[in-house]
C-alpha cells in the first residue's frame, strides 16, 4: 500500500515548514530578505531547498491574508498549583476569546522534562504562538523559538540574553519597597530567602533587595542571603533553615515570593520564632487569600490578570504581524502592609 | 520473542521522537530525507500488535496499515468515529446516506482497507489528552490537574488543558481545538448544558472520562466524590457539637455536586430528626469567590426579625463560599466560630492557613485526577470496556471554623 499523497492546488508556507521540519514562522523569515539573517545558514539552506522542491511561490497577497491559522495558542505554565497562575490564564483568555482564539495549556510542574515535552506537544500541534513562563529548563527552548520567529511572549519572567516579547511585574522596585518598609520599621538585620537566581524574578528581586540596603548604607552578612531551588511551596524550608543555622541574628526576611514566605514563617515557627513577634516576613505576589493567612501576609502586589491580558495583547500583535520590535512590558508593583511585619523586638522594647 | 512491555517501551520512545519532529509530517511521508530514514526505523518499532494478541504469541509483528481511519476521516471531513461506523455494516444505519457515501469515497481514494487485525488496534495515537476544566481559579482544580498529569506522564502522555468557564460555547470550541490536535481522549467536567456535547463524544467512540460532575442518562466513565456522604459528614460533625439550627449555603443547583451536597445534607438532618427551616437555606449563583456574600446576607435577613430562630452553624457548598460566608458574618458582627460555626467543602489548598483554619469536607482532587486519568488510559489502550463510575469517599477535616454550639443557643 502506498502512503497517501497530499495534493493541494497551492503550496503554502506550512507545507514547506512541514517538509523542512521547522515552524512556519521560520520559513517566512528565511524567505523574507529583511529577516533572513535571523536564521542560521543551515536552516535557511534547508528551507530554501524544500521550498524549491515543492515549488513554493511566495505570494504577497496570500501572505497578508489571515489564512492557515489554527486560532489556538499554547500557554506553558510551570506550576498550576501556585495561585498566581490561574488569574494570569484568565487574563490571557479574556483577551483572546473575543478574537476567536482558544488557549491550550500545559502545566510543567517546573520539571525540565515535562516542560520541554509540553512545548513540543504543542508545537507539533500547530499552535499560532506561545505564552510561556520560563524556568531554567525552558530558557533554551524559548530562546530557540524566539530565534525561529515563533510568536512567543514570556510572562512573569523576562528572558536574559534573548530579545523577545515579555511582560513582567517590576520585580526590582517591588523588592526595594519591601526592604524600605522594613528599614522604616527599624529593621537592620534583614535576611533574604530568594528565588532561583537563574530566573529573572529571582535575580531582579535579589537586586532590588541589595540596591535598597546599599542605598541605606546597611550591610548584611552574606550568610543571611539564601536562595531557594524553585519558587514552589516547600522550597523555602531549606534556605530558612540555613539562615537559622548560620547563627547570625536577623529580625526580618524578604522572601522571593509568597509561597517561600509561608515556608519561611512555618520554619521559623518550628524553631520557636513567631512571625511577626520575633521575625517580620515580606512575601511577593499577593496571592489569593494572602490577606486571610495567619498572620495576614505583608507582600508585594501586582495584577497577574493584567499580566495575562498584556501578554495576550503582545502575542496577538506578533501573530497579526504588526512588525513592532520585541519589547518588555513592566507592570507596576506596590507593597501591601499587613500583619506579617512589625517593628523589631528591641525597637518595641525601647519605645 | 520480545515481551509486550519491551515492545511498548520501544513504541513509546518512537512516539516521543515523532512528536518531537512533528509526527504528522513523518506519518504522511512528507518528512525530509534524514528524517524519513529515521521515521522509517521508528515506524517499525512502532508496529504494535494488540496486547492480547501478543500474549498468545505472534510469529511475526504485523505492520499497521499506512492509511488510517483518521486519514480517511480527515479527507472526508468527519470524525474518526464516523468513519468506523460508516464502514461497519452493522452500524452504518446510524449515519445519513450522504455521509456514508462521502466516507466510502474518501476511503476508496486513499486506498483504505479495513483490516480485521488493524481494526482491533487503536491507530495513530497522539499520546496527548484533552482536559476541560470549568474554572481554573477554583482551587479545587489545579490539584486535580496535577493528579491527572502525574498518572498520564508515567505512561508517556501529555495533558493539554482548556479552561471553559462552564460556558457551552467555550466547551465546544475547546473540544474542537483539541480534537483537531488529535488528542486520544478527554477528561471533562462539563457544564449543565453540555449534555449533548458529552453524548456526541460518546457516540463518536471518543475515550472520555467525566470528573466531578454527572451527566444524567448517559452511560459514561466518571470519577466523582461521594458528595452526599460528604455533606452528611459535615452535618454529623455539627450535630455532635450541639448544633441544631443549621443553615445551608448551597451551590448553583444546576450543577450535580451542588445537588448531591444538598440531598446529603437534607438526609443527614432528617436522620437527626432536624427539619431544615426553609428560611435557613440560600443558594449561590456560582461556586466562585464572592458568590457566597449575597446568600449569606439572605440567610441573615431571613431570621433577623426573630433572634430565637437564628442559626448557629452553616454548611457551605464549597470552601470559597465558606470563606465569603465567614467574612459576611463578621461584617454583621458574628464571629466564626464563636457565634457561628462554618463548614466548607473540598479542602482547597491553604484552607488550613486562613483565619480561622477551615473545617471542611476533603474531596481529594488529586486522587480524582489520578483515577480519571487511569480510566481514560484504560479506554485508550484497551477499547471496549464498559463504562463505570468511580466514587471516592470524602473525609471531614476538623479545624478552627467549627466549635460547640454557643451556651446561649443550647436548648
Amino acid at each position: 500500500m502506498t502512503p497517501p499523497t497530499v495534493t493541494r492546488a497551492v503550496v503554502t508556507v506550512r507545507d514547506v515548514a512541514e517538509r523542512a521540519g521547522v515552524h512556519p514562522g521560520t520559513v517566512s523569515r528565511v524567505l523574507n530578505p529583511e529577516k533572513r539573517h535571523l536564521i542560521s545558514d543551515a536552516t535557511a539552506a534547508r528551507v530554501e531547498r524544500v521550498a524549491e522542491e515543492l515549488g513554493y511561490q511566495a505570494n504577497s497577497i496570500a501572505r497578508g491574508l489571515r489564512t492557515r491559522r489554527s486560532y489556538t495558542i499554547g500557554v506553558v505554565i510551570p506550576d498550576l498549583t501556585n495561585p498566581i497562575f490561574p488569574p494570569i490564564v484568565r487574563g490571557i483568555e479574556d483577551r483572546l476569546h473575543p478574537l476567536g482564539y482558544t488557549a491550550l495549556l500545559t502545566n510543567t510542574d517546573s520539571e525540565p522534562a515535562r516542560e520541554v515535552r509540553g512545548i513540543q506537544a504543542l508545537t507539533a500541534r500547530q499552535v499560532d504562538g506561545f505564552i510561556v513562563t520560563t524556568t531554567e529548563a525552558s530558557l533554551d527552548v524559548v530562546a530557540d523559538m524566539v530565534r525561529d520567529g515563533v510568536p512567543v511572549v514570556t510572562v512573569n519572567r523576562s528572558l536574559s540574553g534573548v530579545s523577545g516579547f515579555a511582560v513582567a511585574p517590576d520585580d526590582r522596585r517591588g523588592a526595594v519597597a519591601a526592604v524600605e518598609h522594613l528599614l522604616g520599621s527599624g529593621h537592620r538585620a534583614i535576611a533574604h530567602v530568594g528565588g532561583p537566581r537563574a530566573l529573572a524574578p529571582g535575580q531582579e528581586r535579589y537586586r532590588g533587595y541589595q540596591d535598597a540596603l546599599r542605598e541605606a548604607g546597611v550591610r548584611v552578612p552574606r550568610a543571611l542571603v539564601r536562595f531557594a531551588e524553585a519558587f514552589t511551596g516547600g522550597a523555602g524550608v531549606a534556605p530558612t533553615r540555613a539562615l537559622l543555622a548560620s547563627g547570625k541574628p536577623f529580625s526580618a526576611v524578604v522572601a522571593g515570593n509568597d509561597l517561600l514566605a509561608l515556608d519561611c514563617i512555618d520554619t521559623l515557627r518550628a524553631a520557636g520564632l513567631e512571625c511577626p513577634r520575633d521575625v517580620s516576613v515580606v512575601g511577593f505576589n499577593d496571592m489569593p487569600f494572602a490577606d486571610r493567612f495567619t498572620p495576614p501576609l505583608t507582600t508585594v502586589h501586582f495584577s497577574p490578570y493584567d499580566i495575562g491580558r498584556e501578554a495576550a495583547q503582545l502575542l496577538m500583535a506578533q501573530i497579526e504581524g504588526d512588525g513592532a520590535a520585541p519589547r518588555t512590558l513592566v507592570l507596576p508593583t506596590r507593597l501591601v502592609v499587613r500583619g506579617s511585619t512589625a517593628k523589631p523586638r528591641g525597637a518595641r522594647r525601647r519605645s | 520473542m520480545r515481551t509486550f512491555a519491551q515492545a511498548e517501551a520501544r513504541r513509546q520512545a518512537a512516539e516521543r521522537q515523532l512528536a518531537g519532529w512533528g509526527r504528522r509530517s513523518c506519518r504522511a511521508g512528507l518528512a525530509g530525507e534524514s528524517m524519513a530514514a529515521g521515521a522509517d526505523q521508528l515506524l517499525q518499532a512502532f508496529a504494535k500488535p494488540h496486547p492480547r494478541a501478543y500474549a498468545v504469541a505472534m510469529p511475526t509483528t504485523p505492520r499497521p496499515t499506512r492509511v488510517t481511519v483518521r486519514e480517511v476521516a480527515e479527507r472526508a471531513g468527519v470524525h474518526a468515529g464516523t468513519v468506523s461506523r460508516a464502514l461497519n455494516p452493522s452500524r452504518r444505519h446510524l449515519l445519513s446516506g450522504e455521509t456514508v457515501e462521502r466516507v466510502e469515497r474518501a476511503a476508496q481514494e486513499l486506498g483504505y482497507r479495513a483490516n480485521r487485525l488493524a481494526s482491533g488496534l487503536r491507530s495513530a495515537r497522539s499520546f496527548s489528552v484533552g482536559v476541560l476544566i470549568p474554572d481554573l481559579t477554583n482551587p479545587f482544580f489545579p490539584p486535580m490537574v496535577r493528579g491527572i498529569e502525574d498518572r498520564l506522564l508515567a505512561r508517556g502522555y501529555t495533558a493539554l488543558l482548556a479552561n471553559t468557564e462552564s460556558e457551552l460555547e467555550r466547551e465546544r470550541r475547546s473540544v474542537a481545538a483539541l480534537a483537531a490536535r488529535q488528542v486520544d481522549g478527554f477528561i471533562f467536567a462539563p457544564s449543565p448544558p453540555a449534555g449533548a456535547l458529552v453524548r456526541e463524544l460518546i457516540a463518536d467512540g471518543t475515550p472520555l472520562v467525566l470528573v466531578n460532575r454527572r451527566v444524567d442518562a448517559v452511560a459514561a466513565f466518571a470519577v466523582t466524590p461521594d458528595d452526599r456522604r460528604g455533606a452528611a459528614l459535615a452535618v454529623a460533625h455539627l450535630v455532635a457539637r450541639g448544633h441544631r439550627r443549621i443553615a445551608h449555603l448551597g451551590g448553583p443547583q444546576a450543577l450535580s455536586p451542588a445537588l448531591d451536597r444538598r440531598e446529603g445534607l437534607l438526609a443527614a438532618l432528617a436522620a437527626s430528626d432536624i427539619a431544615l427551616d426553609p428560611r435557613l437555606e440560600a443558594f449561590a449563583e456560582s461556586f466562585t469567590e464572592g458568590a457566597g456574600v449575597a446568600p449569606t446576607h439572605a440567610l441573615l435577613a431571613a431570621v433577623s426579625g426573630s433572634p430565637g430562630d437564628r442559626f448557629t452553624a452553616v454548611v457551605a457548598a464549597n470552601d470559597l463560599l465558606a470563606v465569603d460566608c465567614i467574612d459576611t458574618l463578621r461584617g454583621a458582627g458574628l464571629e466564626c466560630p464563636r457565634d457561628v460555626s462554618v463548614v466548607g467543602f473540598n479542602d482547597m489548598p491553604f484552607a488550613e492557613r486562613i483565619r480561622p483554619p477551615l473545617t471542611t469536607v476533603r474531596n481529594s482532587p488529586y486522587e480524582i485526577g489520578r483515577q480519571a486519568a487511569g480510566l481514560l488510559l484504560e479506554q485508550i489502550e484497551e477499547p471496549g470496556a464498559s463504562p463505570r463510575t468511580v466514587v471516592l469517599s470524602p473525609l471531614l477535616v476538623e479545624r478552627g471554623s467549627t466549635a460547640d454550639v454557643p451556651r446561649s443557643d443550647r436548648r
